[in-house]
């Protein structure tokens, strides 16, 4: 397969605290790639930096096979970016939010009318597309975000914790939809620190803690670094063995 | 495709009508408390009563200048006569002068009689209004010529309180351009929604000319309601070029909203920062402008410190259109404001990159 999508010595830092230490990792075309980590791990810094939210401190983003920095504006195109904190408009309708944020890309007219239904449609909300986006709950908020990205039909979509804090038919739902996606042929990378949503949709995991990748591999290969038998393990006991059981507060 | 995003910027502010409304009815608020508080000043001034100054004629001064001033004056209801050079306090007092001009070669003294203010500053305006014409070539006068021609001597007609005050809040109100940017700046720090600019590649000068584009449209066409309800409410007299007065507003609206936007940028997008700013300075700029009291009258502000604030340009243009039809402000009203709208636009941008830059 493909690589998609690269970091080299992807470094943060603020002040003296290293938040992301010298990632460097491969996406490959197809793939959804999972990025486990704790809370504070450095994940979202990390897909900041991605997207070019972030300016890294050191190292840099290669995707398809260019420059990040230098074709920005071209590459940004075939980026999906779904933030962990919704970014939506609550004072727009559900519609206006997908045309408003699809528009960007340069998508207009009939085209952009038909976008914006098909993305609402994707995240099931078209039957609610009037409605302000500040009336809805926290699951539909989220739906609502990801149609807000997924209009110009990206070819890479990054979820960041797209799943936290909302009711268990929401969360199937999405993951459900990322799948799909991914079926589509969209490459996906998906942050989380749920092991069982990573294991479930993952074909590739990466763990991450304290700014570094300490692992990567499959499900399978992950539980054989602890033990030998990868039927005698779940993935959350190879996540708090590597890890380490020390509490995080963020 | 910044079309889509300025259509929505436009329904978020409307959503929020209040601030719109604002502009419109404050002015009015206005223009009936001012208007009426100054009436008795402008009374005095509108040329029932006739003012009495004396002036004299130092060094080789051009007869044909001062014969041209006196006969514009008299049309204003001001009798001019001249005195040999004395000590102006005594000649003010002995003949019961308002004021006493000391013409010099190159520069003029005005001398005013303390008891009567305002006819002092009504002769002070007038003649420092002759000079401004007269250096404009727009009078006619020549220093060298034969024949003196006085194409245009009422220039100072008297502005009516109601049509004065009318005119300058509208004004004054429009500079407040930016409350109805404030609904859409809470909204794109509230709803996070910078981010997604960013990561769709949207530039500075897209973010920029997307907020622009409505907060401007939507003051003007404030200003422009408001300048109606005070023709019909007040009958506020606009004079009879109402597209000349139309683009004069539309530029003083337009500088005001690029001003607007550009402390947002230069003061982190903080909204509360932001409106404080605007409004320490608009107040400074009205104070100057003429906004509060008249700039005829305004004791201790010098030309120069006005004619520093756009909006004392805007003010005089739009006012003089209003009383003949004509004003020596119209160009500066126009250039400043245009200059102004250019000038923050590019700050607001820049500072936007920069910004972008350093704190990601
Ligand atoms: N702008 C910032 N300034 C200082 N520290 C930050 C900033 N953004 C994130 N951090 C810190 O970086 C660490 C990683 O944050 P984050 O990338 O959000 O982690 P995760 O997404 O894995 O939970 C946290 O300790 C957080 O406090
Ligand atoms: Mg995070």
């Amino acid at each position: 397969m493909q690589t998609i999508l690269r970091t080299r010595d992807l470094t943060k830092r603020y002040g003296d605290k290293i938040v992301v230490d010298n990632l460097s990792i491969e996406i490959r075309e197809g793939e959804v790639f999972g990025l486990l980590g704790p809370n504070g791990a450095g994940k979202s810094t990390t897909m900041n930096m991605i997207c070019g939210i972030v300016n890294p401190t050191l190292g840099e983003v290669e995707f398809m096979g260019k420059d990040f920095k230098k074709n920005r504006k071209e590459l940004l195109k075939e980026l999906g970016y779904i933030p962990q904190e919704l970014a939506i408009h609550g004072n727009l309708k559900a519609w206006e939010n997908v045309e408003l944020f699809t528009s960007l890309y340069g998508i207009k007219g009939a085209q952009l009318k038909r976008a914006v239904d098909d993305s609402l449609e994707y995240v099931g909300l078209l039957d609610r597309r009037g409605d302000y986006a500040k009336t809805f709950s926290g699951g539909m908020k989220r739906r609502l975000n990801i149609a807000c990205a997924i209009g110009h039909e990206p070819r890479l979509l990054i979820f960041d914790e797209p799943t936290v804090g909302i009711d268990p038919q929401s969360r199937n739902f999405i993951l459900e939809k990322i799948k799909q996606s991914n079926q589509n042929g969209a490459t996906v990378i998906y942050t989380s620190h749920y092991m069982e949503e990573v294991e479930a949709i993952c074909t590739r995991i990466a763990i991450m803690d304290n700014g570094k990748i300490i692992a990567t591999g499959t499900s399978e290969e992950l539980k054989k670094m602890v033990v030998s038998d990868p039927e005698t393990i779940t993935l959350e006991e190879v996540f708090l063995t590597l890890t380490g059981k020390k509490l995080r507060d963020v | 495709m910044i079309r889509y995003l300025i259509k929505n910027n436009f329904k978020l502010m409307s959503r929020s009508f209040y601030n719109v409304l604002l502009l419109i009815i404050m002015p009015l608020v206005l223009i009936a408390v001012l208007s009426s508080a100054f009436e008795s000043l402008l009374a005095k001034y509108d040329g029932d009563q006739q003012i009495k100054a004396g002036y004299s004629a130092e060094g080789d001064v051009s007869r044909e200048i001062i014969d041209a001033l006196v006969s514009v004056a008299e049309e204003n209801s001001m009798s001019f006569t001249e005195y040999p050079l004395s000590d102006p306090a005594n000649l003010i007092r002995e003949n019961e002068l308002s004021a006493y001009i000391v013409f010099g070669n190159d520069t003029y003294t005005v001398y005013r009689n303390s008891d009567e203010k305002e006819a002092a500053k009504a002769v002070e305006y007038m003649v420092g209004t002759f000079y401004d014409t007269a250096a404009a070539g727009a009078l006619g006068v020549q220093e060298d010529a034969s024949a003196v021609t006085v194409r245009q001597a009422d220039y100072i007609e008297p502005v009516d309180s109601k049509d004065y005050y009318g005119i300058v809040e509208v004004i004054y109100f429009g500079w407040c351009a930016i409350v109805c940017g404030a609904a859409l700046f809470m909204n794109e720090k509230k709803y996070r929604i910078r981010k997604k600019f960013i990561v769709s590649g949207l530039s500075e000068s897209g973010m920029y000319f997307a907020k622009l584009v409505p907060i401007a449209m939507v003051a003007i066409l404030g200003s422009i309601i408001s300048a109606a309800a005070s023709h019909i409410l007040f009958k506020v007299n606009w004079g009879d070029k109402p597209l000349l007065s139309l683009v004069i507003l539309t530029l003083s609206v337009t500088a005001a909203s690029a001003f607007g936007l550009m402390i947002h940028n230069l003061f982190g997008e903080n909204v509360v920062v932001t409106i404080i700013v605007v409004f320490v300075i608009v107040w400074f700029n009205g104070y100057f402008g003429g906004a509060f009291e008249t700039y005829m009258f305004q004791e201790g502000v010098s030309l120069e410190l006005h004619r520093l604030w756009p909006i004392y340009h805007t003010n005089r243009a739009l006012v003089e259109i209003s009383t003949t039809g004509q004003s020596l402000y119209t160009g500066s009203a126009l250039i400043y404001n245009a200059a102004l709208a250019a000038g923050c636009s590019l700050v607001a941008v820049i500072s936007g990159m920069i910004r972008r830059k350093v704190k990601a």
